[in-house]
């Protein structure tokens, strides 16, 4: 195999991959079952790697995760990414708060740490958990109510997060906490082609 | 929209973000139910006042009370990945294990005392989480098993005795 030009219309199960990454199997499989075949065309030439993710069945292509795993997996990784960040701040407090502490016996040096630690790390978790977990809900309930599943749906799901999440401080912060979401889910999107 | 309906969990690293995840969504949702009656309970007379109150209580409450089950699930979750990779095998042993072990180092701060107390409370809450399933499914196969012993016999046996008693004739 190695160097040699391999003809793909002359090896057996391979297909033209124009026909494997078609972008419109969403719109004709939505609602009724009008499958060419049953099995996608899937070629079996370890040389040829895909840029997408291959389905076996047609169907497959609009299904997505169900809720539960999609919230828990969202809100984790928020979390987890908050109680890391807020650590790192808090270790860094925790370092300036020994340079006063330096006369001070061991026990309060680790004290001081410990709760330099656990006042940021929290604090971060905290707040960026509860912001994934309203992107969460909200993205579930847009995309039930647009009965559709693209990137714009998270912005607007980014767009009311934000608006929840300050909306008993003051209508300023609320307006700039949602515009702040929805360009930050935005330019994340802002370059995928199904925006 | 519909949902691939999975029964399976995710792999073992990724594990524990998805039982973070679990942990704070349960906590900051009944916490935060929980914390906006106690907001509504203790406020003084007066609709405003009392939905105020209660908003303030639960954006105050809510999300710790997230973070705290969020880091017993994260913890768990951990505990329970290494016993595997350590053993070679998932059963319930090891998630009473882990749950001892993430009470336990939960209460660090409490001194050697609490650290026992917690790691005995935590394997107890375990066992009875992990063992209801096991009794249900050990009864569902006693009755199973009765099911089995009213059935008829199998036909081949019957044509095996006739044509032994037509060869001694």
């Amino acid at each position: 195999m190695g160097s040699e030009e391999i003809d793909l219309a002359e090896l057996p199960f391979s297909n033209d991959n124009s026909s494997l990454h078609d972008t419109n199997v969403l719109d004709s499989t939505r609602g009724s079952i009008n499958m060419v075949s049953p099995i996608m065309p899937y070629h079996f030439n370890t040389n040829i790697i895909p840029s997408k993710p291959e389905y076996i069945f047609q169907l497959d292509t609009s299904r997505s995760r169900p809720f539960t795993l999609r919230l828990t997996y969202i809100t984790g990784s928020g979390y987890i990414t908050g109680l890391a960040l807020g650590g790192s701040w808090g270790i860094v407090e925790g370092c300036i708060a020994l340079f006063r502490l330096q006369d001070a016996s061991r026990k309060v040096r680790i004290t001081a740490m410990l709760n330099s630690i656990t006042r940021r790390g929290p604090l971060f978790g905290n707040n960026l958990g509860i912001l994934s977990m309203y992107f969460a809900f909200s993205e579930q309930i847009i995309r039930r109510f647009r009965n559709n599943q693209d990137n714009l749906n998270k912005v607007f799901a980014a767009i009311f997060a934000g608006t929840l999440w300050r909306c008993t401080k003051s209508l300023r912060a609320t307006v700039i906490a949602g515009f702040f979401g929805g360009i930050v889910v935005g330019c994340y999107h802002l370059f995928d082609d199904s925006i | 929209m519909d949902d691939i309906e999975s029964l399976y969990r995710e792999p073992c690293p990724w594990r524990i973000v998805d039982d973070a995840g679990g942990g704070f969504a349960i906590g900051a949702i009944g916490g935060g139910i929980f914390s906006f009656y106690k907001g509504i309970r203790f406020s003084s007379p007066g609709f405003k006042s009392r939905a105020w109150s209660g908003v303030q209580a639960l954006k105050a409450r809510g999300p710790v009370y997230g973070g705290n089950f969020a880091v017993w699930g994260g913890l768990f979750s951990t505990m329970d990945c290494c016993l595997m990779s350590l053993r070679g095998k998932e059963d319930p042993w090891n998630s009473v294990v882990a749950g001892a072990t993430a009470s336990g180092m939960l209460a660090l701060r409490t001194g050697m005392v609490g650290m026992i107390g917690a790691a005995i409370g935590g394997a107890i809450i375990l066992g009875l989480i992990e063992s209801i399933p096991i009794a249900m499914t050990r009864y569902q196969a006693t009755q199973q098993r009765e099911m089995t012993f009213q059935q008829a016999p199998d036909p081949s046996i019957l044509g095996k005795q006739d044509v032994s008693t037509l060869h001694r004739h």
